[in-house]
């Protein structure tokens, strides 16, 4: 059950909503310093290449141009790889391996300047015969991306428990089907930045926009042979990044050397369009999948064979075909699993993680292959799930230990959303517009493990008027973590959110921290401020206990006063104590540490898939209601609904809104969201052609909270937002198939896709019967299984 | 982006003598919002050296409605457009088509004329020079076009010769299907009137060097007339239009006397559907007869090889159009 707190749970508004409303936020593109030069790079136009010359001569002769580097004047560190080395450099040498892939960098006095010196460098190239789709990239004698890379294999994954093979036998109905998902983008508004200022002491100053600042701090002392304790890595606000902000890239690395070259600071800030085709991808995945059932719905085994594109080069693609292969194992229980992935190079933009990393592809094929077994087999959707929903106390086959559960509740909750949404659902208004209404569960993890460090940490400074500074190296990305982790200061030292100010990002003082990824802050962070916040407040009870004659014990932090428990009279201001502590006449310095992470859990296995990847795991429900217009094959989403089980919610309002924006952004995913190339080029490298729901294309978006806490979490707390972009596709798959009864296996789910999926072209002259009065709906539905099949 | 020559022009005949300047590769600018888009994108292989600007000319962005019709001059922005009470309350599909352009940042800036001359968004032609090299194609002056063994899914399925790319003008399908008149002026004081359908052609428009459009005179509407504008996008906002459609009926006594249907987006300049238009005329409108005319609306479409759902597509759209001008 949950507990009554005072800053935990409620609504409170975010600590940095004020300054972003008005402007005042400071990004790293906002930034300048004295002397500032500007910073552009040069891209190659192919998409597989081999650099015989790069002369940077004619560009330096241009006035105003201070320097200009190529991969000749790098160490030639390669950045990426988890599980094996990293193959990619900053600039390239030897090689490009996709358009956009960065060639060399020039700084000057302006932009104008530099991106006139970038069109003065000669280039001369030697084409190479470039592999643009994964299963021809895998044929024998196809062209190699990486020469160390027979078959241009990236990584594999085997995760196998039980025996798939010899359980299917055994099943009642066993069905295959093929599933396939598109290239997509992050979509973050602000776009990558740096600011990098070396001076001659050696020290190299970077301003960033960075979910994982150190990731950037280790790389950068990589890349450049200094001592990390040399770099020094700031940042303050951040404009999105879902994903797409977790590595050091090119224009971070440039940054540095031109400022090294040059001694002047150095500013980079690339385009929007750069950001859409010379950056990160959500991986396209080709999903072969098989699953066997009892006549009960029970799933007894799943086998799959996914093949992820990860494009030119390594970054840390393992992780994200790991995820697809373990997510096969959750959120139901199964006990025979044999999942097999493959991670493919190609000569396009490559591949990284993105909200819900690797996890949404393989739960979109499983959850609707899940409802297609449903309908065969005459059961519901929701009773499917229910019977092999995952429970608290279960252990996967491959290792996850499911400690607090509430997938069951929100299946339960979601039955009650369903029934209610299908008695207000009028009938079918117009005969060629067709409502349907469809279901998908999710699971997903609070922070992987990953290998090497991995723990959080926190330190709060107290100042004598009674607030607190807060800092961690967990960064903000819009997900809300600066306001949760202030929350969580506040409510264990008895003070006002108010009291908190969380400081920004500077790797001088701030402790070392994985940064933001895999839904990991508020779990992981969060115990680490918390356990900062009990150290000030022992520091303090111990002070408070002489003055008020008190066991440390027995004293209570609250509404910023500290007083013997019971006996409120008994006590002092929170301010006045700090005061009294810090102005005693030894002197104290208030000053509180945390770090955490849980224990126990397993470096994961990127080849198996096994082990324990996190010390908590977060469940829930979509549900979807779509309206189809079979003549137009436009798809509206007319509302969607989350029940989730994120434990305790440190703040409901941020809650919501992490699963509202997660749950609109699948709704591009499945409708209107890819990346359209043409040779390795990206035709549509604007957010008006790339087609992300804009404000106008959201819908309500009903948010209903299970009543679990996890003991692990700081104040019962588990991963929230990222989780639920895993069932959003399926949900609204589901939805359409309810509606007009075809299984879409692709997506994005396009008016184009749809009208030639319905067979509209050849079904025209039907409109006028149809639009007469004939309710086609029940028809569609009935006929929806001989429609089955390939969506086009 | 290239450094130009910029020139407030004070007058229409200043500006025409400007553009026509020879040697020069000079461009008007009004609201920007097309143009300067299209200079950073580097999509011109002879980037301008000259841009005009016709917004320091005073007097061309009058709305002016009277019996004898409405005048419009070319640089009356499209917000102002679309909230027009006179436009509103006589030719309503124009207001409805300006509104349906873009965002209302966008309607801010930009004007009539800009809407009419604006490039094709065929994202071959439009590909930007700074992502790996522009893109050559025949409305560039290339030798082909790409789009027909490419992806052709927003391309024409009708009137296409040689370059595929569709009119995007929104309010051109409107002022289509209101027998609007395109207002053009050229160098030394030429002047002359040209239906707006007919000032694009396959690969541009008809404009001289030196010609502007200056204005666009719509004929009164026919008491009886009703009519809808429909555009069908992939979002809600924003988007350019997959397919559009202008409708306008006249009704006497339950027959329909005259009929406009206007296809935006699926040729080269709005597509006027003629024999369509034939058949409504004489009979009653019906849900049938609005099928039947949207089936010989669409009967002479040449899809290409991806786009063939544009034509189940416009035909439902042309239908809901004739339909929804019933009720307009």
């Amino acid at each position: 059950m949950k507990r009554e707190y005072v800053n935990i749970g409620g609504r409170l508004p975010r600590v940095d909503g004020m300054v972003k409303a008005a402007g005042e936020a400071m990004y790293t593109g906002d930034l300048s310093l004295p002397g500032m030069l500007h910073g552009k790079l040069l891209r190659s136009p192919h998409p597989h290449a081999r650099l015989l010359k790069v002369d940077t001569a004619p560009a330096l002769t241009l006035e105003g141009v201070r320097a200009v580097i190529t991969g000749e004047d790098t160490l030639k560190f390669l950045a990426g790889g988890i599980a094996s080395p990293g193959n990619e450099p900053y600039l390239a040498f030897e090689k490009v391996r996709f358009v956009g892939d960065a060639v060399a960098a020039v700084a000057a006095v302006d932009e104008e300047t530099a991106e006139r010196a970038l069109a003065l460098i000669d280039v001369e190239y030697e084409l190479l015969d470039p592999v643009l789709d994964p299963f021809a990239a895998m044929a024998p004698g196809s062209p190699l991306v990486h020469d160390d890379a027979p078959g241009n294999i990236s990584f594999e994954t085997d995760l196998s428990f039980g025996n798939a093979q010899r359980a299917f036998a055994t099943c009642d109905y066993v069905r295959y089907d093929e599933f396939k998902t598109a290239p997509i983008r992050h979509g973050f508004i602000e776009p990558h930045a740096a600011l990098a200022s070396w001076d001659t002491s050696g020290r190299l100053t970077f301003w960033g926009s960075k979910q994982s600042p150190y990731f950037t701090y280790r790389n950068m002392a990589k890349a450049l042979d200094i001592p990390m304790s040399k770099v020094r890595i700031m940042q303050s606000y951040l404009g999105g990044g879902f994903g797409g902000k977790n590595e050091m890239f090119n224009l971070d690395f440039c940054a540095a050397l031109l400022s090294m070259k040059t001694r002047r600071p150095v500013r980079i800030v690339v385009s929007q369009e750069e950001v859409l085709y010379a950056y990160r991808q959500r991986h396209p995945a080709w999903i072969k999948l098989q699953s066997g059932f009892m006549k009960d719905g029970t799933l007894v085994a799943v086998d799959a064979e996914i093949v992820a594109e990860g494009g030119a080069y390594k970054g840390i693609g393992a992780l994200s075909l790991y995820l697809m292969c373990t997510f096969l194992a959750l959120p139901y229980r199964v006990a025979n699993l044999r999942a097999k992935g493959c991670r493919v190079y190609t000569n396009t933009q490559p591949s990284c993680a993105m909200r819900g990393h690797g996890v949404p592809q393989v739960r979109y094929a499983a959850e609707v292959q899940l409802d297609m077994a449903a309908r065969e087999l005459g059961l519901d959707p929701l009773e499917i799930r229910l019977k092999n929903a995952i429970q608290s106390g279960d252990t996967t086959g491959n290792g996850f230990e499911i400690t607090s559960c509430g997938l069951s509740e929100t299946l339960l909750e979601a039955r009650g959303i369903v029934e209610r949404w299908r008695g207000e659902t009028p009938a079918d208004s117009e005969p060629h517009l067709k409502r349907g209404i469809g279901v998908a569960s999710y699971g997903y993890l609070s922070g992987p493990r990953m290998a090497g460090h991995n723990t959080s940490a926190a330190l709060i400074k107290v100042h004598e008027d009674g607030r607190v500074g807060l800092v961690t190296g967990s960064t903000d990305c819009g997900q809300g973590s600066d306001t949760v982790l202030s929350q969580i200061a506040a409510e264990v030292l008895g003070i006002h959110l108010d009291d908190v100010q969380y400081g920004g990002m500077d790797s001088e003082i701030v402790p070392l921290d994985p940064g933001v990824f895999g839904s990991r802050v508020t779990f992981i962070t969060g115990n680490a401020v918390k356990w900062a916040a009990e150290d000030v407040r022992a520091q303090l009870a111990g002070v408070a206990a002489g003055l008020l004659d008190a066991e440390p014990d027995d004293l209570e932090f609250r509404d910023r006063r500290v007083f013997v428990r019971d006996e409120p009279d008994r006590g002092l201001p929170f301010a006045k104590l700090v005061k009294s502590a810090q102005y005693s006449g030894t002197g104290m310095t208030i000053l509180g540490r945390g770090y955490w992470a849980p224990e126990d859990i397993d470096l994961p296995r990127f080849d198996t898939g096994m082990g324990n990847q996190s010390g908590a795991y977060s469940f829930g429900t979509q549900v979807a209601e779509v309206e189809v217009d079979t003549e137009t094959g436009r798809v509206k989403v007319l509302r969607l609904a989350v029940s989730h089980d994120c434990g305790q919610p440190i703040n409901e309002m941020l809650v919501e809104g992490q699963l509202e924006g997660s749950s609109i952004g699948g709704i591009g995913h499945t409708f209107t969201e890819t990346i359209q190339r043409r040779r390795g080029q990206t035709m549509n490298a604007s957010f008006l052609e790339y087609r992300m729901p804009t404000a106008l294309d959201a819908c309500p978006v009903e948010v209903t909270h299970t009543d679990t806490v996890d003991e692990m979490g700081p104040f019962g707390a588990k991963e929230s937002g990222e989780g639920v972009q895993v069932a959003v596709m399926p949900a609204l798959v589901s939805a359409v198939h309810d509606a007009v009864g075809v299984w879409f296996k692709e997506v994005p789910i396009t008016p184009e896709v749809v009208v030639e999926a319905l067979g509209r072209g050849a079904e025209a002259a039907q409109n006028a019967d149809a639009r007469r009065g004939a309710d086609a709906r029940r028809d569609s539905r009935d006929d929806g299984r001989s429609r089955d099949g390939e969506s086009a | 982006m290239r450094s130009f020559r910029h020139v407030r022009a004070t007058t229409v005949a200043e500006a025409c003598a400007l553009l026509a300047e020879p040697g020069t590769r000079a461009r008007a600018n009004a609201g920007g919002s097309d143009l300067l888009g299209a200079l950073k994108d580097g999509i011109y292989p002879e980037p301008p050296d000259l841009l005009v600007d016709l917004k320091t000319i005073p007097g061309l962005d009058a709305i002016e409605a009277d019996e004898a019709g409405l005048r419009v001059g070319a640089l009356a922005r499209l917000a102002d457009i679309a909230r027009s009470e006179p436009i509103r309350a006589h030719w309503p599909i124009f207001s409805q088509a300006a509104q349906a352009v873009a965002s209302p940042q966008i309607r801010n800036v930009a004007t009539l004329g800009g809407n009419l001359c604006q490039e094709v968004r065929c994202w071959y032609f439009r590909y930007p020079a700074g992502l790996g090299g522009s893109i050559d194609c025949l409305r560039k002056g290339g030798p082909r076009c790409p789009a027909v063994k490419g992806d052709t899914r927003y391309h024409a399925i009708f009137e296409g010769r040689g370059c595929f790319a569709v009119c995007p003008s929104d309010t051109a399908v409107a002022l289509a299907a209101l027998d609007a008149i395109v207002v053009l002026e050229g160098p030394g004081g030429a002047r002359r009137e040209l239906p707006v359908q007919d000032v694009y052609t396959p690969l541009g428009t008809v404009l001289e060097p030196g010609e502007l459009v200056t204005a666009v005179r719509v004929p009164p509407p026919a008491e009886e007339a009703r009519s809808a504008f429909l555009k069908f996008t992939v979002r809600e906002p924003i988007d350019f239009a997959v397919v559009s459609v202008a409708a306008s009926i006249t009704l006497r006594d339950g027959v329909c006397t005259d009929a406009r249907l206007v296809l935006g987006a699926v040729g080269p300049r709005p597509y006027r559907a003629l024999e369509a238009e034939a058949r409504l005329i004489g009979g009653p409108i019906d849900e049938r007869a609005a099928v039947e005319a949207a089936e010989v609306a669409l009967a002479g479409a040449k899809p290409l090889r991806g786009n063939a759902y544009k034509v189940p597509l416009a035909r439902s759209i042309v239908m809901r159009a004739i339909l929804a001008a019933l009720e307009g």
